[in-house]
């Protein structure tokens, strides 16, 4: 249960340990978009839907899937 | 405009509630009380060489505020209630349909009465002059069992019969397709039946499917794999015309699956070498050959007067199109596709899946079945095409493709044309036919599935693009647009 | 006011219903008035790593019809002299004119000091006009484009 800020917005959570899946339909988000945790050192992980949303992320952000080009 | 037509075309959830509104279904009616009831109807305006149809937007139902008068004399609107509709239309281009009821006309000759022609005589040409440019109006009267329907036409400054009201969409999960012919509608004459050829299929369908066949207009997308078994079983169901639309010549590559077509036809166009095709199979047919993109003026010119549209298309961008087009036009629509997906040598996944598009059911985009990576390319504008065709987009190799998958996906979506035009002047008398239906060709296995509109979609919701026709006319990204420049501020180091 | 619904007119209504969003966000956001056929974005703040504590980001709204909403953006423009603050080589990154000059993108947009970053959406469910908040906007498109910054070690391979 707590408080995330995602994209720059805070997104209040009820259950105890949180998955990507809660946080997106917490968020109105569509299912099909990305959970994405920046993490310590500037790795950004992409999140599973039953992943655990990690304490030590510095930010999550929900983002529409995408891939890099060229 | 002598031989313009002109239609109005519904969806049946705008259709119904208009009834509903009309002819007070469901509430208890005391015997000589005035019943009658109006409504405006807002529409696009679909302009072609034949005509122009009328595809409803929106309906404005009166309220008993909005009346000035309802008694035996007749029904009318208030000033204010008329002023409203008209300044609307004025202001962004719609058309303007009256329609009021004679809910106690219970037989199929339901018609203006002597007041109804005197009110429209009068006051039809000057309405229609407020209107913008290609706005038409209309006026329509309901009865029970039947209706008529006739519009001002500006050009000989007559009233003349509108031919055929349209309704299309779904009841429950069902697909439908309605033709309702106004009373006073112009008949077409005779439809020539050529039973030595159809029987065996008449005695299938009825004579009255084989009618409805045989005067509907069909514009084929896509004369690849999929395209060619379309053409090929819509000429030997005998339909009556058939517009085939693709931008290529064939490949010998081609060969292992386009139906009918020989060496020989290696370097001609595709739709050259069908129309080809479909004459020598039915000489009656009407057969168009556009060698262009769906978004050409003159191929979108024709969609436009058709009554079904076939995707048989494998770009995701010519079916956002496809998709965008039937909503706005108020057009059937039924796509199909293929896919072969390989896992090394082993075909992981092979099938295919025939996708009814009528409003109630929801649309291509909000099943969420494009493609967007690659209808973003295929609809971006030349100069980000080049340059992603230069940095490698698009350089694997073409999927496979195989004739006996595309003929049993093709099939499946002629035999859901069929079905759907077969049965429209006999509303009810037709077969279910699904919404969606998919084939898996390792499992062979052919599934039923449905979807329902969703109310956030931007094309097929409420608050979409049903009804605005030539107002928001379907255009490629041609012209570049001017981008602003950087403007270069001083480099600061992170901190 | 009497609705605008040509393409353009229907686009440029869309982009002034977003830009409210994005404004809540970045601030000053400008689109296109002419055509509705790009956002520009003067303050995007960046993470660490970067050479600039903020830049400017440009996104082309596709403007054909169908185009925005139903064709999603793809790419995004920002200041051609984005580097990594430790000088490396940046992924995806197209900054540096083609050997095809004539290339329109290069006269148009790297002459004016925009590189491009080569991102492709693979899914999208565009919100409807009047419910912004239930679907993709170009605020999610934003946040993509926050979330690639972060993303150095795809990007600067660290």
């Amino acid at each position: 249960m707590g408080r995330y800020v995602v994209n720059g917005e805070v997104v209040d959570l009820r259950q105890d340990r949180p998955t990507a899946a809660d946080l997106k339909h917490q968020a109105g988000s569509p299912a099909g978009d990305w959970v994405m945790a920046t993490m310590p050192g500037g790795q950004v992980h992409k999140l599973a839907d039953a992943d655990i949303l990690p304490a030590a992320a510095e930010d999550l952000s929900i983002v529409p899937a995408f891939q890099y080009g060229c | 405009m002598v031989g313009v037509t002109v239609e109005i075309v519904f969806t049946t959830a705008q259709w119904a509630d208009l009834q509903s509104h009309l002819l007070s279904l469901g509430s208890p009616r005391t015997a000589g009380s005035a019943d009658e009831q109006m409504a405006f109807i807002i529409a696009g305006p679909s302009a072609s060489a034949k005509g122009v149809r009328l595809v409803v937007r929106e309906l404005v139902l009166a309220e008993p505020g909005d009346l000035a008068r309802r008694s035996s004399a007749g029904i009318a609107p208030t000033g204010e209630f008329v002023a409203a509709a008209l300044t609307r239309c004025r202001q962004e281009g719609w058309s303007l349909i009256e329609v009021h009821s004679h809910p106690f006309s219970d037989g199929p000759a339901t018609t203006f009465s002597g007041i109804d022609w005197a009110n429209d005589r009068e006051k039809m040409p000057a309405l229609a002059r407020l209107l913008p440019g290609n706005a038409v109006h209309a006026t329509m009267v309901v009865g029970q069992s039947s209706l008529d329907a006739h519009y001002y036409d500006r050009e000989t400054n007559t009233i003349r019969p509108v031919s055929r009201i349209v309704v299309h969409g779904a009841r429950g999960n069902a697909p439908v397709l309605e033709w309702i012919y106004p009373v006073h509608a112009e008949a077409d004459g005779k439809v020539f039946l050529d039973e030595a050829r159809h029987t065996r299929q008449m005695s299938f369908m009825g004579s009255s499917a084989q009618a409805a066949m045989v005067q509907s207009a069909v514009v084929i997308v896509g004369l690849g794999g999929l395209g060619s078994f379309a053409a090929l079983e819509c000429a030997h169901l005998g339909i009556g015309t058939l517009v085939l639309v693709d931008p290529d010549r064939v490949e010998t590559s081609n060969l292992n699956r386009l139906i009918a077509v020989t060496d020989a036809d290696v370097g001609r166009a595709k739709v050259e070498v069908y129309a080809d095709l479909v004459r020598s199979v039915s000489p009656q047919a009407h057969v168009i050959p556009i060698k262009s993109s769906i978004l050409s003026d003159e191929a979108l010119h024709l969609a436009k007067q058709a009554d079904l549209l076939l995707g048989c298309v494998d770009s995701h961008g010519a079916r956002l199109v496809l998709n965008q087009f039937a909503v706005q036009y108020g057009m059937p629509l039924i796509d199909a596709g293929t896919g072969i997906r390989m896992n090394g040598e082993q075909a992981a996944r092979a099938g295919g899946q025939v996708q009814l598009v009528l409003p109630g059911l929801g649309c291509l985009e909000c099943r969420e079945f494009i493609d967007v990576k690659q209808a973003a390319f295929d609809l971006a504008p030349p100069h980000v095409r080049q340059r992603e065709l230069e940095h490698g987009y698009g350089t694997g190799q073409p999927a496979p493709s195989v004739v006996f998958l595309n003929g049993v996906v093709g099939s499946l979506q002629v035999a859901a044309s069929a079905m759907l035009l077969a049965y429209a002047e006999s509303a009810g008398r037709g077969g279910s036919i699904a919404g969606i239906t998919l084939y898996d060709l390792m499992r062979q296995s052919v599934v039923p599935a449905s979807s329902a509109a969703s109310d956030t979609c931007p094309t097929c919701g409420p608050d979409g693009i049903t009804g605005l026709a030539d107002l928001s006319p379907l255009e490629a990204a041609v012209t570049p647009p001017a981008a602003p420049a950087v403007t270069v501020g001083p480099i600061q180091s992170d901190a | 006011m009497a609705a605008d619904l040509s393409p353009a007119g229907r686009r440029k209504s869309r982009l002034r219903a977003e830009l409210q969003l994005l404004a809540a966000r970045y601030g000053t956001v400008n689109s296109d008035q002419r055509d509705g056929a790009w956002i520009y974005v003067p303050h995007f703040p960046l993470p660490r790593g970067w050479n600039k504590r903020e830049v400017e980001i440009l996104i082309d709204v596709p403007y054909g019809n169908p185009g925005y909403p139903h064709v999603p953006p793809e790419w995004f423009w920002t200041d051609r002299k984005l580097a990594a603050s430790d000088g490396r080589p940046i992924s995806h990154f197209f900054n540096q004119r083609s050997q095809n000059y004539r290339n329109y993108a290069d006269r148009m947009y790297l002459d004016k000091g925009w590189g491009h970053f080569c991102v492709h959406l693979t899914a999208w469910r565009p919100a409807a006009g009047l419910r912004l908040r239930e679907g993709h906007t170009l605020l999610s498109y934003l946040d993509l484009i926050a979330t690639i910054f972060r993303d150095r070690r795809t990007l600067a391979g660290w």
